[in-house]
């Protein structure tokens, strides 16, 4: 008997690995659909907040008298914005918190792979995101009579998905950094969130500023992927504000989408062992 | 009487102290100050690059816009901290409840929370505004800075927000931990009505209405005509200037007043509520 059919033979009967992985996902993202449900107060805050948040961006626009198509430039970056706060504070901060409240050492002795557990964040999480982005694209478009002249729908639900993959995968990576830091997690999250609205051109075409720039901030996916969503929901207003073509910038998401989920998957598994090592598991209040 | 007002100094002091250790002693007290800059910066940043991409070159509005939105910095930070310090304690730190049954109030305890993030704030808010002046072009002399107006207006602006974050951090205590915090949001939804980023001329008559009765509107009316000399040139239309800097003044004391004496009532009760329904130790990690 080989030592493969010996391990075969000694381990017991039970689901696969894939059955596993898809149990702990849904049984990871479950706690967030309901959670949403029983605090309505989300509704308010993470919904009706942020919308007039945007507006505010939406009407200094008014102020200056730009054209409408601007103020639709905002508004998607206002609701894409919501994809970020929830990558940071529900995705990259989560593995901390959940350190810090004592469900870590849980998951750590759960008999699946932590990317599960981080998919289920993600997909949960994405619920009522795309809620409160929807509702500001719509309730936005609504009130300020913005017109969205979508030249092509399949680039533009590839871009969207894209970038939403390659972010999300980001937000993997982060939580996986973020594990073994102390309270500097907290504030370097706090310190990612304005400069990446500023550096990923959420309120103004990311080609403002200038190429060298704006190169950089498409380590950010939202960066390509707002560019690329722009061109195609305002291919007028951007012919002369586009950064890369829609499919150089598809192609880069896709790109980065890979590496992305490819490195939090090794940096999840080094920086749970370093942890292991280093006694940091369940180590609260530091 | 005596006695009480001790008790409230010492749990302001330690609310105090605890603030800023918990901010702050993660890193040199510099790169703190350093750190406590890039929300301000960035966020003028990005209406700099706004206007940039509109105009090309200089324009009236950026004076208006960079000093509001960097000094409504503050209006984040203490409705953050405020509101944010009793989800860290009850669910990080797992500290509230002892908070609550210790003989010294809760009230003052938060307002020494959220002093203590302001504190760091009084030397970003300048440094970026420099920033600004050095880079931007930014029309801010120290001749002509009204320093009455200046320092009647700041702690007045400041006692204001702190009841206001007093109320939030009260609400929070009957509340879940949602994505990022209720402060956040609702700092980010008060740009609208606040005159923050456009006079507050530019918002339909009823939010203009709205406008008028928040009093952080007046505050930031003052702390532009402190700072900037052109604050009440008329071509900018912000609807306040028939008001003189004394009215002003009296309408922020006003405001103090009332909004101190309603957050004191809705802390007495919001911690009343938390404590019957037993939610003084609530865990809410979905």
């Amino acid at each position: 008997m080989t030592t493969a059919e010996h391990s075969a033979a000694r381990r017991p009967k039970g689901p696969s690995k894939t059955v596993i992985f898809v149990r702990s996902v849904i049984g990871r993202a479950y706690p967030r659909v309901i959670g949403l449900q029983r605090e309505k107060s989300w509704m308010f805050f993470d919904i009706l907040l942020p919308l007039l948040a945007t507006m505010s961006y939406v009407l200094f626009y008014t102020a200056t008298g730009a054209p409408n198509d601007f103020k639709g430039l905002v508004l998607l970056g206002g609701a894409m914005s919501a994809f970020w706060m929830n990558v940071l504070w529900s995705m990259a901060m989560q593995l901390y918190w959940d350190k810090e409240q004592g469900n870590l050492q849980l998951y750590m002795l759960a008999p699946t792979s932590r990317m599960a557990i981080l998919t289920g964040m993600a997909l949960g999480g994405l619920v009522a995101t795309t809620v409160r982005a929807a509702v500001i694209l719509l309730g936005g478009a609504l009130l300020f009579g913005i017109e969205y002249s979508v030249t092509s729908w399949p680039w533009a639900i590839a871009v969207f998905l894209l970038s939403l993959v390659a972010l999300y995968g980001l937000g993997m990576l982060l939580s996986s950094i973020f594990l073994v830091y102390g309270r500097g997690a907290w504030q370097v999250t706090v310190a990612l969130q304005e400069p990446v609205f500023f550096g990923s051109g959420f309120y103004f075409p990311v080609r403002a500023l200038g190429t060298v720039a704006a190169s950089a901030a498409s380590l950010v996916p939202l960066t390509l992927g707002l560019d690329a969503m722009r061109q195609l929901l305002f291919p007028e207003m951007m012919q002369n504000f586009y950064f890369l073509s829609v499919k150089a910038e598809a192609a880069l998401l896709l790109a980065l989408s890979v590496v992305f989920i490819a490195a939090a998957r090794w940096s999840l598994n080094r920086m749970e062992r370093k942890s292991r090592q280093d006694g940091r598991l369940t180590e609260r209040g530091n | 009487m005596r006695t009480r007002l001790a008790s409230t100094w010492t749990a302001f002091r330690v609310g105090a102290w605890l603030g800023w250790k918990t901010e702050s002693n993660w890193t040199h007290p510099l790169i703190y100050v350093l750190w406590s800059m890039i929300r301000p910066l960035t966020s003028g940043l990005i209406f700099y690059f706004m206007l940039r991409v509109l105009r090309g070159g200089a324009n009236p509005l950026l004076p208006y816009v960079f000093i509001g939105t960097v000094v409504y910095a503050l209006v984040g930070a203490l409705l953050n901290s405020m509101a944010w310090a009793v989800l860290e304690d009850r669910e990080r730190m797992g500290m509230l409840k002892f908070i609550a049954i210790a003989p010294a109030a809760m009230y003052p305890y938060l307002w020494g929370r959220g002093f203590a993030k302001v504190l760091a704030n009084f030397v970003a808010v300048p440094l970026t505004l420099l920033v600004g002046v050095l880079f931007l072009g930014l029309p801010i002399q120290l001749g002509t800075i009204d320093w009455a107006l200046l320092l009647g207006a700041l702690p007045l602006g400041v006692l204001v927000i702190t009841f206001i974050g007093q109320i939030l951090a009260s609400m929070t205590l009957m509340m879940a931990r949602h994505g990022g915090s209720i402060g956040e949001s609702l700092a980010a939804a008060l740009y609208l009505f606040t005159g923050a980023l456009f006079p507050i001329t530019v918002l339909p008559s009823w939010a203009e209405a709205i406008a008028r009765a928040i009093p952080l509107t007046y505050w930031l009316e003052c702390m532009r005509r402190a700072l900037w000399t052109a604050a009440r040139d008329p071509a900018l239309n912000t609807g306040l200037s028939q008001l003189s800097n004394a009215a002003l003044l009296l309408i922020l004391v006003g405001s103090a007043v009332a909004l101190g004496a309603l957050s004191f009532a809705i802390q007495r009760w919001a911690e009343h509520r938390a404590k019957e329904k037993g939610l003084l130790d609530m865990q809410t990690s979905y």
